[in-house]
């Protein structure tokens, strides 16, 4: 399957020790740069399309994750999931792959209507750390 | 050949785009089934790709139009993330050909789509 070859593929040496974690939802403040080698790739040298993606995640990301905090607070699980499964991909466009475990933890079990937030936080944040190198990039 | 994708992601519409523009194809992009049914009454398309998860009409109810009212052959190909297994055998019971699993490989695409294409 694609997602998990790129998942195993794009593995830095810092995302490697993080896989590594006994605990992987701990407190992780450390995350590590944003990845860009599956967006590169898919880019094919199109410097223009890469800018275009990461820039459009940088401007929508705060606003979505914002709505995604509310969901998670007004316990809409539903929405949040829907919202979980529609960042995961772009995680992975811009090589955010740190936030993809919490993310996927939101997904399969807001279902269940289990309580969530700190996973949306913890995620939110190494999200919040890599818009920011994203910023840099553009 | 004109390919239709119905997909509500920026950026995997984007990546779609790119993509299949790269390898020669013109691409249509709608954001949900209704306008899909629209397009596809409109247009000739050689292939639909769409994601399964969209407002208004999914892409289960699309896969059935295309197949059970227009009586519409061309090849589908379902956009979706994994985890979605029993939504996808769904699909392929409605007529799907073939799925690609998003985040997909930058080269699934095309292989893919090429094959379905020649098979035609």
């Amino acid at each position: 399957m694609a997602v998990n070859i790129y998942y195993m593929t794009e593995t830095t040496p810092e995302n490697k020790h993080r896989s590594n974690e006994s605990d992987i939802f701990s407190e992780s403040i450390n995350s590590p740069l944003p990845d860009l080698s599956y967006l590169r790739e898919l880019a094919d040298g199109d410097e223009t399309f890469i800018k275009e993606i990461i820039t459009h995640f940088v401007e929508s990301s705060p606003e979505f994750l914002r709505s995604m905090k509310e969901s998670a607070m007004s316990g809409d699980h539903e929405k949040l999931r829907f919202a979980a499964h529609t960042l995961l991909p772009q995680l992975t466009f811009v090589g955010i792959l740190a936030a993809i475990p919490y993310f996927e933890k939101i997904e399969s079990e807001s279902i269940l209507n289990v309580e969530l937030i700190a996973e949306l936080d913890s995620g939110i944040k190494i999200i919040n750390y890599g818009i920011s190198d994203l910023k840099k990039m553009i | 050949m004109k390919i239709l994708v119905c997909e509500d992601d920026f950026m995997m519409i984007k990546a779609i785009e790119h993509k299949l523009k790269s390898e020669g194809y013109l691409v249509d992009v709608v954001t949900d089934g209704n306008q899909a049914i629209e397009k596809i009454r409109q247009g000739d398309y050689a292939l639909v790709m769409t994601d399964l998860l969209m407002p208004f009409v999914g892409g289960l109810e699309l896969i059935n139009t295309i197949r059970n009212e227009l009586l519409l052959k061309m090849p589908i190909i379902v956009l979706s993330r994994l985890g979605n297994e029993d939504t996808i055998i769904e699909a392929f019971k409605l007529g799907a050909d073939d799925y690609i699993t998003k985040p997909f490989s930058p080269n699934e695409v095309s292989i893919r789509v090429k094959r379905l294409l020649i098979k035609r």
